[in-house]
């Protein structure tokens, strides 16, 4: 699977979201302004220098930024939206593989035109519906610019008419297909954790790292949020934690010293380390590195500004 | 109605682990898996190899079922090595596609013929620890009728594919393991499947979780299971088995609707449930897994004895 971090994806809607020339300051490690909902005066050209500005001050502090689009008006989304310096678009309203195949030539097109490398912008596709959530297969294979999926369950239960209860989670199959589908071919799986995204509300900072560990310990590799308060817990949430890579350094040397003896099933309390579990030790510690890499970034960036 | 294999304890063990193999024999499992695989250093696997032919003989003397768990990248080689009279099962590791057990299905039937082995009755067990094999789970399960087995879906290496830790208070393989199963159940093989007991300190020797896993296991119908430490062997026998009152009520389930059939009628009601023929039939699997489940004890018992008898002297 591809090493990307970026453990929290915060979408502001770019019509009514106020203080975007703030927005950097949340720490997210992707900032997604949200076209969907905007009409053709947003889209305008006195607009478009409005966007633009926008998608600076979006990556101030090192976020990577995104477009969030849709099928409604797309070409007019795209014109408004892909400018150097964004990262690529999520997009939305995709049932199958049809919408990501045109989606791309156009943006191979966008991109001839303004200046950007073929094929470097990504399309990250929002499973929205029951259809999309069966076809992932196709959808994340479409094209190649796709290296993360977001199974976006605020959309999908208004689709299957679920209405949110935070007491009860209907979308343990779909996360588990997703899940298994994406990393099967090597595209990270994002959550968008369902009720929390819907209900917005301010739950307190013990629930949201539980609900953000509970998201990673499932197989997501971050989430979409919408919520400015949540950032910071969910780049926590991950990341390994201190305690974590501490114990996965124990492991690693414990089962070298194994190995130097002849064995490769070596006891750590009442825990057995085998080749998997050393493994998993490298990939904990890389992430581990990567997070903490990408923080730095981060704060090299703010620094920069102030 | 044929007696089912009993597989309800297993111990996977280095092969090059003397002591480990040695005492094998006298744990009381069902199986007992000699491993070539992820407990075996790269640096010993040749060397490993050179030592299944014995150890298969060696483990199989107290009555227990011998499989070899083999490499996923050396196949052949490994295969050389371990097709030998004794071995009931291979172990393929990390399987993705139906191809791989395809390809595995025409090697053992090559071996067979070429060391006196009965033809096909070496058993294929398609382990899968990742998501692409989770995807594949019907072709897989489908690709040799040498697979009898089928499910999984856990493990370290399939925390390790999907980028989660392995001990955690919720099953965060529910996706996969259900796939599986239904794979499993399409292909008409047995289940392979495993309850989800929340255990974070993840140990390997914990007696009590042992049995109340394979209790729970075998509540939700599944009967096989498997270890890594001696202490768990005999829970799994245990929480695996039917219990005297289980067989009981079963015998007079039997007993009652037998009854009722002979009057004409099909269903009736005996301490508060309904008996149909659906419960007869449960009812007949309980007993017959029951009687299995003796059988395998008297020749695990009988072996015993023999292979002390052989020590004595």
């Amino acid at each position: 699977m591809n090493d990307l971090v970026r453990r929290t994806n915060l979408i502001v809607s770019l019509i009514s979201f106020a203080g975007i020339d703030g927005i950097w300051k949340y720490n997210a490690d992707a900032i997604t302004l949200d076209l969907r909902r905007a009409t053709p005066e947003i889209l305008s050209s006195t607009s478009r220098k409005w966007l633009r500005i926008s998608e600076h001050f979006a990556s101030y502090g090192g976020a990577e930024v995104f477009l969030a689009v849709d099928a409604s008006n797309i070409q007019n989304q795209l014109d408004a939206a892909i400018w150097p310096g964004i990262s690529g678009i999520l997009l939305s309203g995709a049932p199958d593989q049809s919408l990501l195949r045109v989606t791309s030539a156009k943006m191979d097109d966008m991109e001839g035109r303004r200046g950007l490398a073929n094929g470097s912008l990504e399309i990250i596709p929002l499973l929205d519906t029951a259809a999309a959530v069966w076809n992932v297969r196709e959808i994340i294979s479409a094209v190649p610019r796709t290296r993360q999926v977001i199974l976006d369950e605020s959309s999908l239960a208004r689709d299957v008419g679920i209405t949110p209860d935070i007491d009860i989670d209907p979308f343990v199959y779909a996360r588990g297909r997703v899940i298994a589908e994406a990393v099967s071919k090597g595209v990270q799986p994002v959550g968008d954790p369902h009720p929390l995204g819907t209900l917005l509300a301010d739950f307190p900072q013990s629930r949201l790292m539980a609900e953000g560990t509970r998201f990673n310990d499932l197989g997501f590799k971050g989430l979409l949020l919408q919520n400015t308060n949540w950032v910071s817990t969910m780049n926590l949430a991950f990341s390994p934690s201190n305690d974590l890579v501490e114990y996965y350094q124990t492991v690693r040397r414990l089962f070298a010293e194994g190995v130097a003896r002849g064995t490769a099933a070596v006891p750590l309390g009442t825990r057995m380390i085998d080749v998997p579990v050393d493994e998993w030790a490298k990939t904990v510690l890389a992430r581990s590195a990567r997070c903490k890499a990408r923080d730095q970034q981060k704060a090299d960036a703010k620094q920069n500004i102030d | 109605m044929n007696l089912p294999p009993v597989r309800r304890s297993g111990l996977t063990m280095p092969v090059n682990n003397k002591r480990f193999v040695e005492k094998a024999w006298t744990r009381g499992c069902d199986f007992i898996i000699l491993d070539l695989e992820d407990s075996v250093p790269i640096s010993e696997k040749v060397k490993a190899r050179g030592l299944v032919k014995a150890s298969i003989s060696l483990a199989m003397k107290g009555g227990a079922e011998v499989f070899v768990r083999i490499n996923h990248d050396t196949v052949e080689d490994d295969l050389e090595a371990i097709v030998w009279p004794g071995l009931k099962r291979v172990v393929y590791p990390k399987t993705e596609t139906a191809n791989e057990i395809s390809s595995i299905d025409s090697i053992l039937t090559r071996l067979e013929l070429a060391r006196d082995i009965e033809p096909g009755s070496i058993e294929i067990g398609a382990n899968v620890e990742t998501a692409l094999g989770v995807i594949n789970a019907f072709e897989i399960a489908a690709a040799s009728p040498r697979i009898k087995e089928f499910g999984g879906g856990g493990g370290y290496d399939m925390s390790r594919d999907l980028g989660v830790e392995m001990f955690v208070d919720f099953d965060q393989f529910v996706y996969g393991k259900g796939e599986l199963e239904l794979a499993a159940r399409v292909e008409h093989l047995r289940v392979n499947a495993v309850a989800f007991l929340s255990n974070p300190s993840g140990s390997v020797s914990d007696t009590d979780h042992a049995l109340r896993l394979a209790k729970a296991t075998y509540a939700m119908g599944f009967q096989i299971g498997g270890g890594l430490h001696p202490n768990v062997v005999e829970p799994g026998n245990k929480g695996f088995t039917p219990s005297p009152e289980e067989m009981e009520s079963a015998g007079k389930d039997l007993e009652f609707f037998n009854q009722l059939s002979s009057e004409g009628i099909s269903e009736g009601y005996r301490n508060g449930r309904v008996i149909d023929r659906y419960e007869a039939e449960r009812a007949k699997t309980l007993l017959n897994w029951a009687q299995a489940c003796d059988k395998k004890n008297t020749t695990k018992s009988e072996a015993l004895a023999l292979a002390n008898e052989a020590l004595d002297e």
